[in-house]
């Protein structure tokens, strides 16, 4: 009996360390995650598995490199000793090994794939950024034309497309890095100069139809995106049961109709398609509102 | 005595504490503070249980509560607390959040204080129907993005040149390609569908810039901005079967959804109008309700998506279909009056 | 003994208040869902033994503007669409640009990057597209199987 008392004060006394132990604040030094049991234990796993499965471990097995193949080994044994001190409970010590064994891939890894690594993201980006400053050079073009300022625009574009060889001359070299560098300033005129040119417009895209066909393909996409919605209404809202089957007998009537109208469009019978499409779009609204989307019509 | 009683006492406590920090070891338990009872006696027993957002990681379901980091990531609600809040998405209000200064995103990565490069050019892009026309505002996006991220790979910089619909944008293209997954999803209609026709008021108005926004119409490649509608003039009086066309048109587009073709409405959900007591009852009522909607209920306010001469036909071809033989007609004039 | 030791009031009291303590506990979990723009990255996790990377957009979102990462980073919008490895990562780039110890915490922290739960699918949970395409589940997890063909969005 006395032993049952004595074991449920241990354990409630145990309970409140407990607490008191995980609600400690966290920053010790710049760490993030407290050095308890079982993160340290997790932390083990994770850190094993970065040095013998990872890319960055196996990039450096398969280098030559002889240092860094030392301190991979290196680093495994400490993962090694990490473990032990895990089994002896010394959770500090384990923590820094495998901090350590980390630091150790990390570098050596790093250090190997330096050039390919970097070269390889910086022409990538390098590339992209070129394409912006194209599409926005040929937009600066259109701007200054409908501002009349095409004459002012002529020299900036100029200047601007001498920044733009000469990023281009050293990317022809390889050296994307430097290319990124001066490309940059290219981008950075270019859209100063449209956003200048631009600011404070307000353009309008009205609605006008080159011809039946086109509104024809503006319809079946408005079509389509009531159909989307009330599929996300539906998906949302969770209308009631009763509600649900006139929701969908409506979709059932409006997909009918969309049917028809795109075989009508096949056979060219575009006007009549249109009208028919818009009927549909009204059904699909009508169920709309009713599983729960008020918009307009 | 007193000794072996405190001794059973201490059992029971040791018990009661040990399951509960059993309990509260998992993930969610929590966020049920205030739900100190289950099953038969809880307050919404036959409701579903809310899905809650925002989320602390170790029990949002994507979080795995096992892992040792888990624990140590930030809950987003205490970082949302002193944020403005939005309807969607995060339920933060982003653009008011950067605007009013109450986080301070850096420009570039180490920090610097230089300004970030913001343009003011608003492109509208009219809809069909009587949905509001999109206002895209470049300022907004580009207090966050520049303009590699979006030309030209999501949007050409061209006029004409973006076939967007809201199918695309629903599945991941054009402004799907953040708006959806990062920025507020598109279940907030009238944040981009601000303009409405007809030079109306907008439903919900879009923040306001921080610098005015001169109105420059650029010459020759768009079509001019419809003229500002006169305010002055009081609006026409209609005839009784113009009311009547325009109405039933009016109804079966914006009504009829909820209260039947034949304003039959939903037994136990929307109210009939034929013989409802609103609509054959006084005039003003009716145009109040239509104008503002009833709160805490399906109906909404139409005020900002219908016109003055909407909402008279719509009220006249009510007030004399069905059976409802009222014999009114209401004017726009009444309407505009009423708002 | 062991009779004994039930018979004992007290004893039967204790179970019975665990398990009432236990059921008020697990009772009322409300459902779920991930927090809106979290982007789950599981391109290369599974396969190394590692729980896939989550990555939380409104916490970036708070500390830096869009162009930061996906500007000059060169991050893509596309979740799991940027191929980021830890040898990458060691190198400085994506992720490693920030979290060197500098800016923000290093890469010795694995565990808070790397926590989501195994087998997750890559990508931006509760998406509109997610809703879309996949049918609703419980807690923001969707089934693979139910992922569209072409995998990452």
């Amino acid at each position: 009996m006395n032993v049952i008392v004595r074991l449920g004060s241990a354990l409630a006394a145990a309970f409140v360390a407990l607490t008191l132990v995980c609600a400690q604040p966290m920053a010790a030094q710049d760490k993030r995650v407290p050095v308890t049991p079982s993160n340290t234990e997790q932390k083990a796993k994770f850190v094993g598995n970065l040095v013998t499965q990872s890319v960055a471990s196996r990039t450096i097995e398969s280098s030559n490199d002889a240092e860094a193949r030392k301190a991979l080994q290196t680093a495994r044994a400490l993962v090694e000793q990490a473990r032990q001190d895990i089994a002896g409970s010394r959770w500090e010590a384990a923590d820094s090994k495998l901090n350590q064994a980390v630091e150790n891939v990390m570098t050596h890894s790093r250090r190997l794939s330096e050039g390919t690594v970097k070269a390889g993201r910086a022409q990538e980006v390098y590339q992209s950024r070129v394409a912006s400053v194209r599409a926005m050079m040929d937009a600066y073009t259109r701007v200054a034309e409908e501002k009349h300022q095409a004459g002012r625009a002529i020299d900036r574009k100029q200047a601007i497309q001498q920044i733009l060889n000469e990023a281009e001359a050293m990317a022809a070299k390889g050296n994307h890095e430097g290319a990124l560098v001066v490309v940059e300033r290219a981008y950075t005129s270019v859209t100063k100069e449209v956003a200048a040119l631009r600011e404070g417009d307000k353009l309008t895209k009205t609605l006008k139809f080159d011809s039946p066909a086109d509104e024809y393909v503006y319809e079946i996409d408005r079509n389509d995106s009531h159909f989307f919605l009330l599929k996300l209404t539906i998906a949302e809202k969770n209308p009631d049961p009763m509600i649900l089957k006139q929701v969908e007998d409506m979709r059932g009537k409006a997909q009918a109709i969309r049917t028809d109208a795109e075989a009508r469009a096949k056979k060219n019978d575009h006007k009549k398609a249109i009208d028919q499409l818009g009927d549909s779009t009204a059904i699909l609204i009508k169920a709309l509102r009713m599983a729960g989307a008020y918009i307009p019509g | 005595m007193i000794a072996f009683r405190r001794s059973r006492l201490g059992i029971i406590a040791a018990a009661f504490m040990l399951s509960l920090a059993a309990g509260t070891l998992p993930a969610g338990a929590q966020d049920t503070a205030a739900a100190g009872v289950a099953g038969a006696n809880k307050f919404n027993r036959l409701m579903k249980t809310a899905i809650e957002s925002n989320a602390p990681p170790m029990s949002d379901g994507i979080h795995d509560a096992g892992n040792a980091g888990t624990a140590a990531l930030q809950p987003p609600k205490e970082a949302f607390g002193e944020l403005p809040k939005g309807n969607s998405g995060n339920k933060v209000d982003w653009v008011k959040a950067l605007r009013s200064g109450v986080v301070f995103p850096r420009v570039d990565k180490e920090g610097t204080k230089a300004p970030k490069q913001t343009m003011d050019m608003d492109i509208i892009r009219e809809v069909k129907g009587s949905m509001p026309d999109v206002v895209y505002p470049h300022l907004a996006h580009t207090e966050w993005l520049d303009c590699a991220q979006c030309h030209p790979k999501v949007f050409v910089p061209k006029k004409g040149g973006n076939p967007i619909s809201m199918a695309a944008i629903l599945m991941g293209q054009y402004c799907g390609v953040c708006h959806g997954k990062v920025a507020f999803p598109v279940s907030e209609c009238s944040k981009c569908h601000s303009k409405p026709k007809n030079g109306m008021k907008p439903a919900s108005a879009p923040p306001a810039p921080p610098a005015p926004a001169a109105t420059v119409t650029p010459a020759a490649v768009t079509v001019p901005p419809a003229p500002p509608a006169p305010a002055a003039a009081p609006p026409a009086n209609l005839s009784k079967d113009a009311l009547m066309t325009k109405g039933k048109a009016v109804y079966l587009d914006n009504c009829a959804g909820c209260h039947g073709e034949n304003g039959e409405g939903q037994p136990g959900t929307f109210p009939a109008l034929k013989g409802s007591k609103v609509v054959r009852g006084a005039i003003p009522n009716h145009v109040k309700t239509v104008l503002q909607g009833v709160p805490n209920t399906a109906m909404p306010a139409w005020a900002e998506s219908l016109s003055d001469d909407d909402i008279a036909a719509v009220i006249t071809f009510k007030r004399n279909s069905w059976g409802n033989n009222t014999g009114d007609v209401v004017q726009p004039a009444t309407v505009k009056a009423a708002r | 003994m062991l009779r004994r030791f039930f018979t004992k009031w007290y004893v039967s009291a204790a179970l019975l208040v665990m398990a009432v303590a236990g059921v008020l506990t697990l009772a009322s979990v409300n459902e779920a869902k991930a927090e809106y723009g979290d982007v789950v990255i599981n391109n290369y996790s599974d396969a190394a033994g590692m729980r896939p990377a989550v990555f939380p957009h409104w916490f970036h979102r708070i500390r830096f503007r869009c162009k930061v990462c996906h500007g000059d980073l060169g991050f893509q919008f596309k979740a799991g669409g940027n191929d980021i490895t830890m040898l990458k990562i060691f190198d400085g780039q994506f992720c490693g640009a920030c979290h060197n110890g500098q800016i923000a915490w290093s890469v010795e922290n694995c565990t808070l990057c790397h926590s989501g739960k195994p087998n997750t699918p890559t990508k931006v949970h509760n998406s509109t597209i997610d809703r879309l395409v996949t049918p609703p589940s419980k807690a923001g997890q969707t089934p693979v199987s139910a992922e569209p063909a072409g995998g990452k969005k």
